[in-house]
């Protein structure tokens, strides 16, 4: 067991956000999480990184509250790539992407320079490597971001619905990567996405919230129902042989 | 790398001309020669490589221009330094070493203390007065953006802005009780070198330098925390921490150039933002080159204010009537 989330709750007001969520991650695992706006994910996410800390429960990671890690340290395990990110200042892709190795070593040497070079190549991000992040558009600082990410060499990575900005070409490509670094290395990954088409095919498990509480955990093709879609989503669905058609509860579509 | 040789070598070759030329030039003029020998003598405690120079001549050289020379450089030094810290923590380009009051608040102890001595006549030392003031004051700026252990950079400025808005309204306040002697209070807020002496450089150079010297030292941490508090948080650095040191540092910093020179205006502001477009944002390579390209162009200001033909305006005036224009000028000539 890489995470286990244990009986998270957390509030920002009075009444509670997020109640009572549980579920483990096994290492080498790409795990969607699913919900409607506002049913808690990126909060759930946001526990997850460490940024925040549950009111109830913990999340360990290897057996240790992540919350209790020096910050450092857990940054060489665990990398995180948040919904928005902007930079106020005229950096280079390259100087963001090497960002990355700032958990791991202060002074880098021509070795570790090929070696976000290297992760620039696998995300395509090598051809802006010398372009200010502040003049790419949202796709394109998104991967630069995941290269800084990878530049972590992470054993956990959160995406907060990091690929939103990608067209389908490059999506595929990335998830093809994430598959790649997750057979090599063991890595998992747990990636909030509302391209739910994509992620009932490339998932191997997908964990659904709605009103701050997780109401499903399992293989995609279990969750391939009506019922899912009307529950999470409040969608009607018409399930096909080639995936899934979804219309307005009105049964608009 | 090459260019960064080429910039300190340009940087170190103008120091030195500042220096010579600065020094030798005014009411007395002296030969550049004559400087550098009063200079090395000093410096070597050699009496003998200063033979032959009239007495008159050593004194101005060495208790006139020099020490202000020097507070130029390591208040210009400070300042831009100030400048990429305060741009840095603030996540924000357009702050300076002045956004979360500390000038003001400098100011205001400055104003207090030439006003007590105006009414009473019992002498308070302005620059003392003005330390404390601007310490206060980012204590006070701290408190207001304080939530639990953190620092969000909105509520420093929002923190700075009160207290700065205030504090002006006091200094307007002692401004209006001074009556006919306003003069004295105006003067010193618009920054001037004039008065500097060996004293304000025992204090100016090793608070400055300890401060710029640190500063560059943490500068990485600077870099990280431009993509914003989360991602630098999931990259390990402490933000509040690391906020909070630089913070310290900056207004430190900014403290006691004020309370020795005046509110010198643009200095942090635009150095930092023109060394970014020639060199990147990188604050590990910004900070140093803003510290030593602001000692040089105030240096040089500084002379030029000393021997304008119609006589000296303070410095504070003319960084910001020549900083503004041409910073507005290389703004839109980029875009």
């Amino acid at each position: 067991m890489m995470l286990e989330v244990k009986n998270i709750s957390f509030s920002y007001t009075k009444e509670p956000f997020i109640e009572d969520i549980s579920f483990n991650i096994d290492s080498g695992e790409l795990v969607s999480l699913l919900g409607a706006n506002g049913s808690g994910k990126s909060t759930l996410f946001s526990i997850m990184s460490g940024a925040i800390k549950p009111m109830r429960g913990a999340v360990l990671y290897n057996g240790q509250s992540v919350h209790a890690m020096e910050q450092r340290a857990r940054a060489r395990e665990i990398a995180c790539i948040y919904q928005r990110t902007d930079c106020a200042f005229p950096f280079t892709c390259y100087e963001v992407a090497e960002m990355g190795l700032y958990p791991h070593k202060r002074r880098l040497n021509d070795g570790d320079r090929k070696f976000v070079l290297d992760i620039m190549d696998m995300t395509d991000t090598i051809a802006f490597r010398d372009k200010l992040i502040c003049n790419l558009s949202g796709g394109e600082v998104q991967r630069v971001l995941l290269a800084r990410a990878l530049a972590q060499k992470p054993k956990l990575l959160l995406l907060d619905e990091a690929m939103s900005g990608f067209d389908i070409a490059v999506r595929l490509r990335m998830i093809a990567l994430l598959r790649r670094l997750i057979s090599e290395t063991g890595m998992s990954v747990i990636f909030i996405r509302h391209d739910i088409e994509t992620a009932f095919s490339d998932s191997d498990r997908i964990i659904a919230l709605r009103g701050g509480a997780m109401l499903y955990n399992d293989k995609p093709k279990e969750l391939l129902n009506k019922q899912f879609f009307s529950d999470i989503f409040n969608v009607k669905a018409e399930i096909t042989d080639c995936g899934f058609r979804v219309m307005n509860i009105d049964g608009r579509g | 790398m090459r260019r960064y040789v080429l910039f300190y070598i340009i940087m170190a070759a103008a120091a030195v001309a500042v220096m010579l030329i600065g020094i030798s030039s005014g009411a007395m003029e002296i030969s550049a020669g004559e400087v550098a020998k009063v200079i090395l003598a000093k410096l070597t405690g050699n009496a003998e490589m200063s033979r032959g120079i009239a007495d008159n001549i050593t004194a101005v050289v060495w208790h006139i221009r020099m020490p202000r020379l020097l507070c130029g450089m390591l208040t210009g030094c400070g300042l831009a330094a100030a400048g990429v810290i305060f741009q840095g923590i603030l996540q924000n380009p357009l702050a300076d070493p002045y956004t979360l009051g500390i000038s003001t608040g400098a100011s205001f102890g400055a104003a207090l203390a030439i006003y007590i001595n105006i009414v009473s006549g019992i002498y308070m030392p302005v620059t003392v007065f003005a330390l404390i003031s601007a310490l206060l004051t980012l204590f006070a700026v701290i408190a207001i953006a304080k939530r639990g252990s953190s620092f969000e950079s909105s509520n420093l400025i929002i923190g700075g802005i009160i207290v700065s808005a205030v504090l002006s309204s006091g200094v307007s306040m002692l401004k209006l009780m001074s009556g006919e002697n306003v003069g004295a209070i105006v003067f010193w807020i618009m920054g001037s070198l004039s008065a500097s002496a060996w004293k304000d450089v025992y204090v100016l150079a090793p608070v400055v330098s300890a401060c710029v010297i640190f500063s560059a030292v943490l500068s990485r941490r600077l870099d990280i925390m431009a993509l914003g508090d989360r991602n630098a948080e999931a990259l390990g650095v402490n933000v509040s921490g690391t906020r909070l040191i630089f913070l310290l540092l900056g207004a430190l910093i900014t403290a006691v150039c004020v309370s020795v020179s005046g509110v010198i205006g643009f200095v942090g502001l635009v150095i930092p933002h023109l060394l970014r477009m020639r060199l990147g944002a990188k604050n590990t390579a910004l900070l140093p080159a803003a510290a030593v390209t602001g000692a040089v162009l105030l240096s040089v200001a500084d002379n030029i204010t000393r021997l304008l033909p119609s006589g000296e305006i303070p410095v504070g005036v003319l960084t910001t009537l020549i900083g503004g224009p041409f910073f507005i000028y290389v703004f839109l000539k980029r875009r």
